[in-house]
């Protein structure tokens, strides 16, 4: 045997290899038997999916092999996010392969004893029985389903479902319905959707309080139309101002921060107004032609109401909203000059934080902007969202039992008394299932929601869960709220199922995302969808009637015809060939790329979605759909409607008092906020501002490991929540970065880490919600009513701090 | 041959992460627990830096630099190891060989950027949702990120089946590809038509201590309209 | 001849042939801290490093400081006693085994920190079969190895004479002694190779022993990092490793006199030279330490300065002042006036030294890791259970081999003891004679050529 120095020492560091292996194993016989197995390539297949982490909606392409989800990247022929994706997408494959997922249905042991697996046949007809003995009691209305954050056909099915059934509790617990347009939108431009946000074409972006770049609405769409205002080849470089109490990862890459007392967004509007008016650097062209309100006018009956105009010059001049807001009168009259010179220029007062009883006027001053400089209905400005041509479905049958539940009011009086604008009042719902009024919920179903951990007012829904005797969860986990069922029929992760989707707040097209199941389920779970179409089969009669598919494949194939039928639109493509298609469009060709149905939904489900990015309604006129036909500083709608509401319950007081206004004078159709007075600090001097971060999709992601170890970049976190405290107020308080703090409200106290932020005003105290591990600030939150989203306030509550 | 590169646009960047969890999720990047976490052991191989200009009052002025292995053209880290488990590969990029690696931290020590993570611990088994493209690393080794070089050897296989070059576009690592504002743009600098090599030479391109000559790959685009 | 040694120097083979009650209970002792590192070790092989206070960026800790420590203090040995030796000092007679001693033990131990450092050690032959001459780490390896072997040879040579003495004196262990001692009778040929091959180690030990500490100084300054990245890394620390060998050998000399009862033979001069030695050595190293700090400070680069801050004021003043305290101010106190208590004096001063050149190896590792360029904010660094149980274990090893060692053969040279008191005397006065101007009347040289 020849011994080479190469293999003296091979076998030396064999053998001291083998020594070192020191567990026994003989690890390398396994690896050796591992390997074998990967020379066997899988067969790797992409499919489309949608991420359904928070309301964006974005197109995801699962990479699968051998049919197992191995990887996610973003569906690059989607048009709301084309192939680019944000970081909690990828957390959708930690909640897919999450070990402490349900893996079937469970039911207790007796009275709300164990938990134990059964079977599904057991299950369904644990629920349908329920459900069918309460209808033949009447008390179909006493069933009540909590809905959570999603959008699409899975919510026309519970509505649906609800209404066959004959309840008239479907109830989304949620801050705002995405697919509804904003309320002040709605009273100002009288339009039914939502307005879409021309960002990427805008060339001066002005938000108020929105987290444009981290949870505003589709963070993907919003920050890929951010780079397209800041670079884009010809144009000069776009300009962004942020207001915001607090410096967020939004305000950073805004060329202005505008530091703002919180609450106090309206006034500042109106001080900007009021410079635009003084100055006249307002749109006189759009105000003459398309505004009512502006100047003073006179109704038919002869008498004088005071316009926009004159109110704004008399009431907020600069020096008054100064002192109001706290920005300096310099930075009020630049960001005037910058939004009555730098075209297009779009503002942005939707979601955002509560401004509780002046939110309405707030958003309606903010929008107000909107109009003085002129940016409704144009490209870089606010436009309408087109509705999607989907195949209508046919009437609901509704029997003598469905029809008698749906005669029954509410359970959370969502329309009707102070939630008159509002279509759901999830933060009335606790005290009255307490309180039995009008009548005791018997059975509730809860569908992707978690009010135990999630809402601000936990508590009492834990209290109010405790007196149903009935609680079914749909929830793929064990979550607060599952853990207090009656029965769990765990529905399937997002990559699982059959499921579509309809985002809306896009730049002018819309859009219809189709996804199929991009892996086969991992556990005995059911899509959710299904578990209805099934449930109702098993009512039978008109609940089987008006829900007659098999599966929800069915009733999205059904849906989805009319996008084929609508003689518009395509199925996305490579950009190429969209392109060329859009250069015949725009010449009047339109030419259907297929021949038959089936093929069309054979190229949805491969490509993904469908969009329709032609026939942009880029016209003054055609958003004004107002009594006057014109943009209403004097919000008629909203004057009818407290009208009609005034009839039908007999008084005005409570419509005024949620209005947040003093009488059923003009200011309470107007756009104006009124000056707060000057408070005393007293016994909680800071105030508590939640928001939303980036990285934390809907329910929390708890689950998710990454995004929880990586939260945020403005303050360095890890797993842990924490709470963002000016350096000042915290030498103040002897609290020094890196130390737990007692955050205490009137309500409670939670133990947070503090992070000295010099990014706010030094009385407002910040947490983000679901922030991390440990405490939870809807421990916090006082349970204020909003009469404007039927959820609790979040940005309200004042609070204290002490060292822990 | 290709000289790999990559431009970063901090204009755009908005730091968002996308590019970190993205390349978790590609490279099999675990999440190192809370303990760990709180220790400093996060694994990041691209890492979003939070430049603050004021320290006394941090959140004044603030700006966002996502962070990969710069791919160095003189890499300080691979002069230092004393096993050649990493090198500069042909093609410019910085690999790291797990199964040669020693765990000695050399190449840690000796990196300006800090773009090399240690396995302080097992941190992960192989398990469902990884992306078998990339090996699960175990205890003890340094590991970086490397430009998705795997995704590099399917594209270089799937042009050698067509018989045809890599096509510009049809490598791109997961960061720049998830990237949602386009911050990141990936390609080829020997390739003077190229969108790299046209945005590094921009009057707001700049390297990350470029005064150390290490000659970094990826090239940063300053904010507003000025020069780095 | 042999007689005479046997009632003279019978105290140098008493701890050979005798074992006493204190014996046990030292060796006790240590192997209960050498169980403590065990463990840790264990622990930290089947877990994995993250047992350690080590993270990112502070990816280096305690270890390589120990490293680094020890390789300084392999420099008492050799490199004084070649020093000692070349420049023909008389008083190095009973010093000279013990230095050596200790850089061969503790060479070992330095060594080792390096396998304890390592994410893989089950790797460690890579540095063989793949190595790569461009690392510094591969120059530490060569330059240790080298220095390991030249320095057992140097140990092992004027060990000879001493073994063949043991082989003829002592009853155990003869087969051990007799394969030792090569054959040694002591003929003049014997003694004349012995006396040209020590000439020759000592000569060729001196250039390895300073380039050992200059390339662990490389280690750290062949790296772009603020505060390592320097021109005199390499001669300031070959002055720390001699400055802490010079004070690790005193306190050795100390321990053994009393042990073994060597008052005879180690006497207050010895201390008293040593311990001139080492304040010009503690003088040297703060005239190193002043220039390097001064550097930096004046030229006041950002990042150098966020290393130097760290130092100075930051997180790591208790660390910095206290080395500044340790390794100069207290060995001044001490050794600036060496009347009475000399012995007291220069251990205390060299008790100091080793702790304060302790702080300073780790007050070089550890701060510029801990400050990197880019924003990650500041690395704090704490070592835990782990590290603390190798740190003990790696001095008890050490001092459990050196007792062990003197088990075995004597501490004290006995053959160059005699030497000295034979030839040495005479030759002494004969050199000295010839330092001196001739007693004869002084003859007027003519003058040079040329001149």
């Amino acid at each position: 045997m020849r011994v080479t120095r190469r293999g003296f020492f091979q076998t030396i560091g064999g053998t001291a290899g083998a020594a070192a292996l020191i567990r026994g194993k003989l690890a390398k016989a396994e690896q050796a038997g591992e390997d074998l197995g990967r020379w066997a390539t899988p067969e790797e297949v992409m499919v489309p999916s949608i991420c359904q982490q928070c309301p964006g909606g974005c197109g995801l392409m699962v990479r699968t092999l051998d049919g197992k989800a191995a990887g996610l990247s973003g569906n690059p022929l989607h048009p709301v996010n084309r192939g680019a994706l944000c970081p909690k997408a990828f957390g959708g494959l930690q909640l897919l392969y999450d070990e402490n997922r349900l893996k079937g249905p469970m039911a207790r042991n007796g009275e709300r004893g164990r938990f134990r697996p059964i079977g599904w046949d057991e299950a369904l007809s644990m629920l349908t029985a329920r459900l069918s003995g309460l209808r033949a009691k009447g008390l179909a209305h006493t069933v009540a389903i909590l809905g959570g954050q999603y959008r699409g056909s899975r919510d026309t099915l519970w509505r649906r479902f609800a209404d066959a059934y004959g309840t008239p509790n479907y109830i989304r617990v949620r801050c705002l319905p995405p697919e509804r347009p904003a309320l002040a939108h709605q009273l100002m431009q009288g339009v039914t959707t939502p307005l879409g946000y021309d960002l990427g074409e805008a060339q001066l972006i002005l938000s108020f309080g929105a987290g444009l770049l981290e949870a505003w609405l589709g963070p993907v769409h919003a920050s890929q139309a951010f780079a397209r205002l800041r670079r884009s080849g010809e144009r000069p470089r776009g300009r962004f101002v942020q207001v915001d109490p607090r410096r967020s990862p939004t305000a950073v890459k805004a060329d202005r921060w505008v530091p703002i007392v919180p609450g106090t967004d309206g006034i500042l509007a109106l001080g900007i107004a009021n410079a635009l008016i003084r100055e006249e650097l307002y749109d006189k062209e759009f105000i003459e032609r398309h505004a009512f309100g502006f100047e003073d006018w006179v109704d038919q009956r002869g008498e004088r109401h005071e316009g926009f105009r004159n109110l704004v010059l008399r009431e907020y001049g600069l020096l008054t909203v100064s002192a109001a807001t706290g920005v300096p009168v310099k930075a009020i009259l630049e960001i005037a000059r910058d939004l009555g010179t730098i075209k297009p220029a779009v503002v942005i007062g939707e979601r955002g934080p509560a401004y509780g009883p002046d939110d309405l006027h707030t958003r309606m001053a903010i929008h107000s902007l909107n109009a003085l400089t002129g940016s409704i209905g144009v490209r870089g400005g606010l436009l309408i969202q087109g509705e999607l041509p989907l195949s209508p479905l046919r009437p609901v049958q509704q029997d003598e039992a469905a029809k008698r539940g749906l005669e029954h009011p509410r359970i959370d009086g969502a329309g009707w008394g102070e939630y008159f604008l509002v279509s759901d009042a999830p933060q009335a719902l606790p005290e009255r299932i307490l309180g039995a009024k009008p009548y005791p919920i018997n059975a509730l179903l809860l569908f992707a929601t978690n009010p135990l951990g999630n809402h601000p007012a936990k508590e009492a829904f834990a209290r109010a869960f405790d007196q149903i005797p009935f609680i079914v969860s749909f929830s793929p986990f064990l979550d607060d709220s599952s853990a207090r069922a009656d029965l769990i029929l765990p529905d399937h992760t997002y990559l699982e199922r059959w499921q579509d989707d309809q985002v809306t707040h896009l730049a002018g097209f819309t859009c219809f995302s189709l996804a199929r199941p991009a892996t086969a389920p991992l556990h005995q779970t059911r899509s959710t969808a299904d578990v209805v179409l099934q449930i109702a089969k098993a009512l039978g009669g008109s609940l089987a009637k008006s829900l007659p598919w098999e599966k929800f494949e069915d009733f999205l194939h059904e849906r989805a015809r009319g996008l084929y039928e609508a003689g518009r639109g395509y199925v996305v493509s490579a950009p190429a060939e969209e392109s060329l298609r859009r250069i015949l469009e725009r010449q009047g060709y339109w030419t259907p790329e297929f021949k038959s149905y089936d093929e069309f939904w054979g190229a949805l489900g491969k490509r993904g979605a469908w969009w329709d990015p032609t026939g942009l309604p880029v016209s003054r006129e055609a958003l004004l759909t107002t009594p006057s036909r014109k943009f209403e500083f004097y919000a008629s709608g909203l004057k009818r409607r407290v009208d009609e509401a005034v009839k039908r319950e007999g008084t005005g007081e409570v419509f005024v008092r949620a209005l947040g206004g003093a009488d059923r004078g003009d200011l309470l159709y107007l756009p104006v906020v009124a000056i707060p007075p000057v408070r005393e600090p007293g016994a909680f001097p800071l105030r508590l501002n939640t928001y939303r971060l980036m990285s934390r999709p809907i329910g929390g992601g708890r689950n998710q490991p990454w995004l929880l170890e990586q939260p945020a970049v403005h303050v360095r976190a890890s797993w842990e929540g924490w709470v963002e405290i000016h350096p000042k107020t915290a030498s103040e308080l002897g609290i020094k970065g890196g130390e737990p703090v007692w955050v205490e409200s009137a309500k409670g106290r939670v133990r947070l880490r503090a992070k000295l932020y010099a990014g706010t005003l030094p009385d407002v105290v910040h947490i983000p919600l679901f922030g991390g591990e440990g405490a939870n600030p809807n421990d916090l939150i006082a349970n204020e009513t909003d009469p404007f989203r039927g959820f609790g306030l979040l940005n309200t509550t004042r609070v204290r701090l002490l060292k822990a | 041959m290709a000289r790999w590169g990559m431009v970063i646009d901090l204009d755009r960047c908005t730091g968002c992460q996308a590019c970190v969890i993205a390349c978790k999720a590609e490279n099999n990047v675990p999440a190192v627990g809370a303990k760990e976490a709180v220790r400093g052991r996060i694994i990041s191989w691209m890492q979003v830096l939070t430049e603050v200009e004021d320290h006394d009052h941090p959140g004044e002025q603030m700006r966002f630099v996502p962070r990969p292995c710069l791919q160095c053209d003189d890499p300080p880290c691979t002069k230092v190891c004393p096993v050649y488990a990493t090198y500069r590969n042909p093609e410019g990029i910085v690999a790291q060989i797990y199964a040669r690696c020693i765990g000695c931290r050399f190449c840690m020590a000796a990196c300006p950027y800090n773009a090399k993570y240690f396995n302080w611990h097992r941190y992960q088994k192989e398990g469902p949702g990884q992306n078998p493209d990339v090996s699960v690393r175990p205890k003890g080794v340094v590991e970086k990120c490397t430009f998705c070089h795997h995704r590099l050897q399917h594209a270089r296989e799937r042009a050698l089946a067509e018989g045809r070059e890599v096509a510009p576009g049809e490598y791109v690592p997961a960061c720049a590809e998830a990237c949602p504002a386009r911050a990141i743009i990936f390609g080829d600098l020997s390739d003077p038509g190229s969108e790299v090599s046209r945005l590094a030479q921009s009057r707001r391109a700049f390297r990350l201590l470029e005064e150390l000559g290490t000659k970094p790959k990826v090239i940063y685009l300053t904010e507003g309209e000025g020069r780095g | 001849m042999a007689d005479r040694a046997d009632t003279r120097d019978a105290v140098l083979l008493a701890p050979i042939e005798l074992t006493g009650r204190g014996f046990y209970l030292t060796v006790g002792l240590l192997s209960l801290l050498i169980l403590w590192g065990a463990i840790a070790y264990w622990t930290q092989f089947d877990e994995g490093l993250g047992v350690t206070g080590l993270h990112q960026p502070v990816s280096w800790g305690f270890y390589v400081t120990n490293f680094v420590f020890f390789i300084g203090i392999s420099h008492a040995g050799t490199l004084i006693s070649a020093i000692l030796r070349l420049s023909k000092a008389e008083w190095r007679r009973p010093i000279t085994r013990m230095a050596e001693v200790i850089t061969v033990m503790v060479l070992f131990i330095g060594a080792g920190q390096i396998l304890v450092d390592l994410g893989r050690p089950d790797r460690m032959l890579n540095i063989i079969r793949y190595g790569r001459y461009q690392s510094p780490l591969l120059w530490d390896a060569t330059s240790i190895s080298a220095y390991l072997t030249a320095s057992i040879v140097y140990l092992y040579i004027p060990m000879i004479p001493d073994i063949a003495i043991l082989r003829d004196r002592v009853g155990k262990r003869k087969l051990l002694y007799t394969v030792l001692a090569l054959g040694w009778q002591g003929t003049e040929h014997q003694q004349k190779v012995l006396n040209r091959a020590i000439a020759i180690m000592a000569v060729l030990v001196i250039p390895i022993a300073v380039s050992v500490h200059s390339v662990v100084s490389f280690v750290f300054s062949m790296t772009l990092q603020p505060m390592w990245h320097s021109t005199i890394f390499g001669p300031y620390f070959v002055v720390g490793a001699i400055f802490s060998g010079i004070a690790a050998l005193i306190v050795a000399m100390v321990a053994f006199r009393k042990a073994y009862g060597l008052h005879g033979y180690l006497k207050p001069i010895h201390f008293r030279y040593l311990g001139q030695l080492l304040l010009v050595m503690a003088l040297l190293w703060f005239y190193f330490t002043f220039a390097e700090y001064l550097t930096g400070y004046y030229g006041a680069e950002p990042e150098e300065m966020k290393v130097f801050q760290a130092k100075f004021s930051g997180p790591f003043w208790p660390f910095f002042w206290g080395m500044v305290l340790t390794n100069l101010i207290i060995p001044i106190l001490c050794l600036v006036r060496l009347g009475r208590r000399t012995i007291g004096k220069v251990l205390i001063a060299s008790l100091s030294v080793t702790v304060g050149m302790w702080l300073e190896r780790f007050i070089i590792v550890v701060p510029t890791l801990s400050n990197p360029r880019l924003p990650f904010g500041e690395g704090i660094y704490w070592p835990t259970w782990v590290e603390w149980g190798e740190l003990a274990g790696s001095f008890a090893l050490f001092a459990l081999f050196y007792v062990l060692f003197t088990k075995l053969f004597p501490v004290i040279s006995i053959w160059e003891i005699r030497e000295g008191r034979e030839v040495g005397l005479k030759e002494v006065e004969e050199r000295l004679l010839t330092y001196l101007p001739d007693t004869a009347e002084p003859r007027h040289a003519e003058p040079e050529r040329g001149w």
